[in-house]
Parts: C-alpha cells; structure tokens; sequence
C-alpha cells in the first residue's frame, strides 16, 4: 500500500460528507494524483451506496427468537401469574392463583432460559419427597414444579410476602440482640433441612423473608431444593452451563468450595459458611468479601480470593469503615457507633469467623451448634467458638453472675480505683514521664481486664447468684496468670492481688495470703517497682494474715507497707491513713491498747484531713477509736467518739461495709447492716428477718457468709431458739475452723455454739466447746471489745453446766474465775449501739 | 463441543445480548461502571468459557466491551462454522459475494466472511473494528455503541460507513 490507512480514511470520509457532484474534484485535489488511491477510495464510495443488507445489526438468523417472557395474566399449568413479585438471577418470580386441587395464593418462580428443563425437573423429582418431609414454621413449602409452554423449568411454593431479613433489621432499626433472635430461627430453620437431608446451597437474604404475624416477625427460608435442582453436578467446568450456573448464586455469599467450579461435593457446612455471611452482614451491614469488588477481580481472582483470603473480623471491619458508614450502620441498629463495635467484638469475631473457616471440618458441624453458640453468647456463657482461655472464662462467670459479684466487683473496684490514685500521685510527685507512661501503659492493661469484668455488673440487681463456678475459675485462673504473664510481672502482681482480694472475699484467707505472697514477691523483686504497689501489696497481705489471725506476722507485714507507704508517698496519704488505721486494729488484737488508740488518733487525722470530715472512712475509724477507748476503760469519750461515728455514718449514708449507699437497698450487705441496727436496738425478730435474708444470698454469692451465719445464729439463740440456732453455728464453726483456724472469733463462735448446747441441756458436747473457746479466747482476749461480756457470758455458762452436771467444786473453781475477770472489766454493759464484735474484720477493709 | 451444548449455547445467547443491551442502555442512565458491570459477571464467565482466552481482567467498560465483542465474534464463527459443516458434510466453501453478497442463502457463510475480513480490518483499523463488532455481532444501536466507545453519533456512524465500505470491498476482492 503506498498510503497510510489514515490517509484512506481521510479522504473517504470527507468525500462522503459532499454531494455527489463536488466529489470528483475534491477526490482528484485530494489524492494527489495517486492513482491506487484514488481508485480505492472511488470503490470504497462505491460499497458505501450498497444496499443496507448487507451488514445488517446482528445476524438475527444465527440466533433463536428473544425468550417470551412470562406475564401477568398468563396461564402456566393450573396456575394464573397475578403479579409479578421479583426478579432474580435466575428467573422471575409471581404471585399466582392455584384453583385446584384447593384454591390458594403461591409464589411461582419461573426459571430463566439458559437451563436443561429435563433435567432440572428430574432433579427436584428426586429430592421432592425429602422436600415433603419438610414441615418447619421458618421454611417455605416447595409444593410443585414442572415446564412452561416456553420449556422453561418452573416452581410453586408457599407465598411469602416479606422484606429481605437485611432490609427488614435495617428498616425495622432492630437491636443487635433482636438481630440474633431472628437468626437463631434462621439457623433452627437450616437445621431442619439438614436434618432431612436437604441442604440448600444459596441462603442469600433475598431467600430469607421476614413476615410478621401477629407482631411477631417470623424468618422464612424459601428456594429450598431449588438451588440444588438447577445446579448441574454431573457437568463438568468446561461447560457454560456449569459456569453460567454456578454464578447464579451471588458470589459474595458463596462458599469456597461452591467458588470451587470442579467441586461436586457440596455438604451442610457450605450453608453454615453461608449463614456465617449473613451474620456478618446482619451485623456489620456488609458481606466480608465486597461483591463488587469479587465480580470485578475476574473469575480466577474471585476463587482465589474465597479460596484463600482471610476475611476481616466483623468488629475489625466496623472499625475500618468511615465515620459516616459506621454511624449508619450503628443507627441501624439502634446504637453509638462506639458501642456497636464493642458488642461485636469477642463472641460475635469468634462466631462468624468459625462459620467463614476456609477449611469446612472448622466450621460448626451443625446449624444447631452454630445456634447454641450464639444462645450462649445471648446468655452470657463461654462460647465455644473462642480460643479458651481461663481469663475469658472467667469474665464470663462473672457477668452471667453479675448480680452474685457484687462483692467482688466491689473488691475490684476498690483495687481498680486505688490503682488508679497511685499512679496519679506518682506521676505528679515526680514528674518522670518515662515512668508514667509505663504506668499507664500497665494500669491501661489491668484496667481492660477488670473493665471486662465488671462490665455487665450491677450492684443493684445482681446478687442471688452462686458463685461455685466462680471459684473454681478462680484457681484455673491463677494459673494462667502465672503462665501467661511471666514476662509482665507488674500485671501480674496486680492481678494475683486481686485474685487475692476476691478470695478474701469469698472467705478463703488461705489461698488469698498465697495470692497476696507471691505478688508481693513479684514487686519486690520488680527493680522498676512502685514503692505505692509494694505498701498496697503489704496492706493486702496483712489483711489476709490479720483474718487468720496470723497477728504476728499480720503486724510486720503492716508495718512494713507502712514505713514504705512514708517514705514514698511522703507524709499524708490515703494509702498511709489506711495502713495506719490497719495496724491499729492489728495491735489492738493483740493487746496494746494505747498503740492501737495512737494509731486510729493518726489515721483519723489524715483522713479528716485529706477526704474531709464526712468520709465514710472517717467514720469507720471512729467507730475503731471508740472500740479501743472503751477497752481501755474510757467510757465517756469512747460513748462521744461513737455518737460522732454515727453522725458520719448517717451524713454518709453508708452502710459500714457495703457499697451501696442507700438505706433500701437490697444487696446483702445493706441487708446485713439493718440487721445488726435492730440488733442493737433488741428488736431480734426484725434482725432475725434481716439475717436470714442475708444469709440466703451470700450461701449464693459466698461472700463473709460465715459472719451472716454467724449473726443469724446469734440472734436466734438469743429468741431462745436453740434448735434453730444449733446447726447454724455447727456450720459456721466448721468454716472457721478451715478458713481461720487461729483467729479469736473461732474460738468465739465455739463458745457461742456451746452456750447454745447448754441451752438444749447437751452438757456433754457444750463442755469442751466452752472450755476450749473460752482458752482461746483468754489468750486473744486483749483484742476483743467485748472481752468483758464474752468471758463473763461463757464462764457463766460454764458455772452454770458444772452446777447442772453436779460437778460443785468445778464450778466453785470457776466462779472465782469469774470474779477475777469482773474485777479487771469495766463496769456494767456498753450502752452504745456497736458492731457485734466479728464484724469489725471488715471495718477497716 | 457436545450437541447438547450448542442446545445450551444457543439458549444463552439472547440472554447475553439482552444483558449486554441493557448494560449499554445502564451506561446511558447512570455513570456507575462498578455498578453497571457487576450483575453480568455470569454472562462475562460465560464468554470466557466460550471465547477461550482473556481472563477477565476488565481495565474499563470500553475495554470489557471490546473483549464481550470479541468473544461474541467467536462465538458466531464458530457456530457458523459448525452449521456449515453440518449442512455441506463438512467441508467449507467459499460462497460467491460478488453480485449480491447479501443473498447468500447462508447468513453462517456471511459470517464466516465478515468474521475473517475483520480480524484484517482489525489489525489495521482497530476503532472501527471494534465498532464493527459492536454493531454486528453484539447488535448495539449507534447510540448505544457511541455510548460505549465515549463518541458522538455522527462519529459512530462515519466509522461505521467506512468500516462497511472496507470489509465490502475486502470480501469482495477476497474472492
């Protein structure tokens, strides 16, 4: 060609724009005297005056007429089409009438040419009988199927008029929780079919409708069978049919091994897979993989990507969206963007993520497992979905036990507040930035710890609990705190103390001196420790000896922590108030009595001074101070200090150990605080009312149930109700004896538990209870408020049993016991109303 | 292939003119190619299964056409050619254009023809080919076609005059 095609172009082009006639000229100039190409161009023209035929828009002939598509009106078989109600990938779908054999509305699904009729009739021939079988309230009935006029395969089914299951939550604003509901009925739904052997293979939303009857939304599965029936599985990749069908399903909702072209074997686990979807989508608003994004990757990558990418965890998802679309799809929901992240993190990760397992032994084997997961999330149960962990267990426990962990919540609250005192003053004395960002960084970590266990917890409602369970967590979880955080020994000082703390709690001073022993080891050790940790750790430690009446030792642990809480913290200091008034309840028990008053004078001072005069510590102190003043035989100003004790206590409107604030309040502790009120005012059937009511929590949530028992027992003996009482304290020695084998008030409740005896006339048994709580008590009687009344009341007792035995010279013996303790005791009874003396172990907690 | 999958075959076809009919109309509507493109992935897989290679990788809709043509373009031939095989025992004869070309008592033969002289005209003049592609063997309106291709009408159809006055004369002179 001596020409460029442009050139040839270019010309034709601009000659056909002119008329005839100027063309010869033009084509003459234009060419240039190029003979060839003037010729081409003249022939072009000359094929371009051709009659139209010839390169007609599509070659009609090669192609079968335009499928006729199916109206309302029309007739197919016994059914009239109504309406149309949808269009699908697949065919369209109508709402026609059936006259016979009865007279109803159906749903009849016309499917798109493109399929072998034959053999998709055939196909749903052979699972029509197992599709009869199928009679759930959540599924859709198949009812027939045959071939249009046209040829192309048809379906009757129920009618079902509803939105989508999407459409429907998002319309409906429904709240997560709702959300779930519907589709543990979705999941009770497939478990059906499986159940008959149907699997259904295409469980979009567009085939989960939800109607409502009555008010009550009801999901409903429709196309069962269906996608089996026109899904070709003896064809082979190679064919179109194969691809043109296995992409009627969306992809976005399909399972690996149903991307998986050659893959004949589809099981019950790719509907758990596609259940998983949905579940992502009902809770982020989103399919984990963007289906634009799978159609426009091209086949190959579409497979690869279901094949092998991992999809987002639903939360971690939310959390990558815009504000906007976070906002929206929160507001769906009924919820704060922040909050609906927070609610799928955890269980909801853990439960899609198991359904969206490439690998299908991982998924769920059933809908039904799939189903219970997502109950026991609703309920607050582990979830097996999640790795285990013990620490996760055990956060568990403690919200489906909110209400039974008050007490405990309350332990790690305090701790969690006091932490958080301590790193503020630290950071403030010192200004060492370095040292307060690890400080922070570490109380960040025990704070999302212990703000996942007391998430969920509410004092108010939560106490019947039983917290069985929860011990048992306990001790698995010590372990995994040893285990796990080796290389983190702040956080796991702080976390085995307040392990320690919860056990102390629950009563076990054993394993809660364990626990504070090793977290104090942990922070000695620790060269970057916190003097404030290492005087809270010695507070804590003493506490638990102090219970077990370890008072030796309780008292060089708390002057240890004291001196180290001076040096550190300076001169005034909660943390120092509190140690102070902690020691001085320790020395008190052990006897010196002047110390004791020294020390609660100091502590009251500091704490009047920093928390100001109303504080409820400053009234607990008070209420020490009095108590050491009366046993020093200074009867007026420990009657002046008590009333000033009650006054704060009533400014406060505390309870002295509970933490609710309110005289109504039904918690245990507030319970147990009216209790010991009539008590001392003599009304013992109100206290008895009170006592037993305490009692009856705390044998469920385990927390100081020994001195509720105690108490109960107590107030029964008194009514003379020694039957009832008897078992009481034989409970309540039994846990003592384990728990606090040394402690005064073992003893004391031995001596209460044999003066009960007498009063059912068992001298026998009442002997060597009396006798030997009497010696412990003697020993430890320095210690005891009411020593006078005590020895006096048990000595009495026994001159009484002596007497009654006809052992006279015994009891002579005793009486001149009597007179001794008499002499050294102050004179007559305090007139005050008091703490029954057990209960003064909690005071300065 | 099988019989019964030129059954099947044909009945896809009206399916995947009428999907990609509507596409183009779509593009008219709304500026949305991730949109637009999405609901005919089958249809796209469904040429990969019949045209052979292209992988599916669509840089843009200008693009995706091209190839959806292309593969429509196969896809006729070779029908063409089986029916031609069928009906003449096999063997393939060159049909005589010269006085009447669109006479021919086999619109297989024509396009057998029309097929070949625009894989030339391609390798010359791609544009105009793929217009011619678009116009014949997808059956785009111009409108549709210079929707697609970003042109004006008049432009569509000035390609398409010249385009046809080549492949007349290519088949023509072919003889």
């Amino acid at each position: 060609m001596a020409y460029p095609h442009e050139r040839e172009v270019e010309i034709f082009e601009a000659a056909l724009e002119l008329p005839s006639g100027e063309r010869e000229a033009f084509l003459a100039h234009a060419t240039a005297d190029n003979e060839e190409l003037l010729q081409r161009i003249q022939a072009l023209l000359h094929a371009a005056e051709k009659p139209t035929e010839f390169l007609p828009p599509t070659p009609s002939k090669l192609l079968p007429s335009r499928p006729t598509i199916e109206q309302p009106g029309d007739r197919i078989g016994r059914y009239k089409l109504l309406e149309q109600i949808g269009e699908g990938g697949c065919g369209m779908v109508f709402m026609a009438a059936q006259e016979e054999p009865i007279r109803r509305k159906v749903a009849l699904k016309v499917i798109k040419l493109g399929m072998d009729t034959r053999q998709v009739i055939a196909r749903f021939e052979a699972e029509r009988q197992a599709l009869a079988l199928m009679d759930h309230p959540n599924i859709a009935k198949v009812y027939d199927a045959g071939a249009t006029a046209t040829g192309r395969p048809f379906f009757v089914m129920e009618l079902v008029r509803g939105l989508r299951i999407t459409d429907y939550c998002n319309e409906k604003k429904l709240p997560t929780r709702k959300r779930l509901e519907l589709f543990v009925q979705v999941c009770q739904a497939v478990q059906h079919a499986h159940q008959k052997g149907i699997i259904h293979r295409d469980l979009k939303p567009s085939n989960i409708l939800v109607t409502v009857n009555d008010g009550v939304a009801v999901p409903k599965v429709i196309d069962f069978g269906i996608a089996k029936a026109t899904s070709g599985e003896r064809l082979t990749d190679k064919t179109i049919f194969t691809a043109f069908h296995q992409f009627m399903g969306t992809p976005a909702y399909m399972s690996p091994e149903q991307a998986e072209l050659t893959s004949v074997d589809i099981d019950t686990r790719s509907d758990i897979y596609t259940l998983g979807v949905l579940l992502y989508e009902l809770l982020t608003g989103k399919t984990p993989f963007d289906p634009s994004e799978l159609l426009q990757a091209g086949l190959d990558e579409m497979r690869r990507t279901l094949r092998e990418k991992e999809p987002a965890r639903p939360s971690t998802l939310l959390s990558t969206l815009s504000a906007d679309q976070l906002t929206a799809t929160a507001r769906h929901q009924g919820l704060e963007a922040p909050k609906l992240i927070n609610l799928v993190r955890g269980d909801l990760d853990w439960i899609v993520l198991k359904c969206l397992e490439k690998d299908r032994a991982r998924r769920y084997e059933t809908a039904n497992a799939l189903l219970m997961d997502i109950q026991r999330h609703l309920g607050n149960e582990p979830v097996t979905a999640r790795p285990r962990s013990r620490l996760y267990e055990f956060q568990k426990t403690v919200r489906r036990h909110k209400v039974g962990f008050a007490a405990t919540a309350a332990v790690i609250l305090t701790l969690f507040f006091g932490l958080g005192i301590v790193t503020w003053s630290l950071v403030k004395e010192r200004q060492a930035r370095q040292r307060a960002n690890t400080e922070a960084a570490k109380s960040a970590q025990i704070a999302r710890v212990l703000e996942d266990m007391l998430r969920g917890i509410d004092p108010k409602s939560a106490q019947e609990r039983d917290t069985t369970l929860l011990q048992e967590v306990l001790s698995q979880t010590v372990g995994q705190v040893s285990r796990d955080l080796t290389n983190q020994p702040p956080v796991e000082a702080h976390l085995k103390n307040t392990i320690g703390n919860i056990y102390a709690a629950l009563g076990d001073y054993q394993n809660a001196e364990l626990m504070a022993r090793s977290a104090l080891a942990l922070r000695q050790s620790d060269p970057a420790g916190q003097p404030a940790d290492l005087a809270e750790s010695h507070f804590d430690l003493a506490h638990h000896l102090w219970r077990q009446g370890k008072l030796a030792e309780a008292e060089q642990v708390a002057s240890g922590g004291l001196t180290l809480a001076t040096n550190s913290l300076g001169k005034k200091d909660p943390l120092i108030a509190k140690s102070l008034a902690q020691l001085g309840v320790i020395v008190q028990d052990q006897g010196r009595l002047a110390d004791a008053e020294d020390l609660f004078r100091e502590s009251l001072a500091m704490r009047r001074q920093l928390l100001g005069n109303k504080h409820p510590t400053v009234a607990q102190t008070l209420n020490s101070l009095s108590g050491v003043l009366a046993l020093e035989g200074k009867q007026g100003e420990a009657e002046k200090i008590n009333r000033e004790a009650l006054r704060v206590f009533g400014w406060s409107n505390t309870p002295l150990f509970g933490w609710s604030t309110r005289q109504d309040s039904s918690d245990d502790d507030s319970i147990y605080s009216r209790g010991l009120e009539f008590h001392d005012k003599g009304n013992l059937p109100e206290a008895e009312a009170c006592f037993r009511q305490a009692v009856t929590i705390r044998r469920k949530n385990k927390h100081d149930l020994d001195v509720a028992i105690s108490a109960l027992a107590n107030t029964l003996r008194r009514q003379q109700k020694f039957s009832e009482a008897e078992p009481l304290f034989r409970e309540c020695v039994a846990m003592r004896e384990t728990n606090c084998p040394n402690a005064w008030y073992t003893f004391f409740t031995r001596l209460r538990l044999g003066a009960t005896l007498m009063g059912k006339r068992n001298y026998a048994e009442a002997e060597p209870l009396l006798i030997s709580g009497y010696e412990g008590m003697r020993q430890r009687e320095s210690g005891i408020r009411d020593r006078y009344t005590v020895l006096t009341e048990s000595i009495e007792s026994l001159v009484q049993l002596f007497e009654a035995t006809s052992r006279f010279e015994t009891a002579a013996e005793w009486r001149t016991k009597l007179t001794v303790v008499q002499a050294a005791g102050p004179r007559g009874k305090p007139a005050w109303p008091r703490l029954s003396a057990n209960d003064q172990a909690s005071a300065e907690r | 292939m099988q019989p019964d999958e030129v059954q099947t075959t044909e009945q896809l076809l009206p399916l995947v003119y009428a999907e990609l009919r509507r596409l183009a109309a779509d593009k008219m509507a709304h500026e949305n190619p991730g949109q637009t493109l999405q609901p005919t992935a089958l249809v796209h897989e469904a040429w990969l299964k019949l045209g052979g290679e292209q992988n599916g990788q669509w840089r843009n809709r200008n693009h995706f056409f091209a190839a959806a043509a292309e593969a429509m373009r196969r896809i006729l031939t070779d029908n063409a050619r089986r029916k031609l095989r069928v009906r003449h025992g096999g063997g393939q004869q060159r049909v005589d254009f010269d006085d009447c070309p669109t006479a021919a008592d086999s619109e297989a033969d024509h396009i057998l023809a029309v097929s070949e002289a625009l894989e030339k005209f391609a390798q010359l003049d791609p544009k105009r080919a793929e217009l011619v592609k678009l116009r014949y063997f997808v059956g785009l309106t111009f409108e549709e076609a210079a929707e697609v291709f970003d042109i004006s009408v008049p432009t569509a159809k000035r390609y398409w005059s010249f385009a046809r006055a080549w492949l007349y004369e290519e088949i023509r002179g072919d003889r």
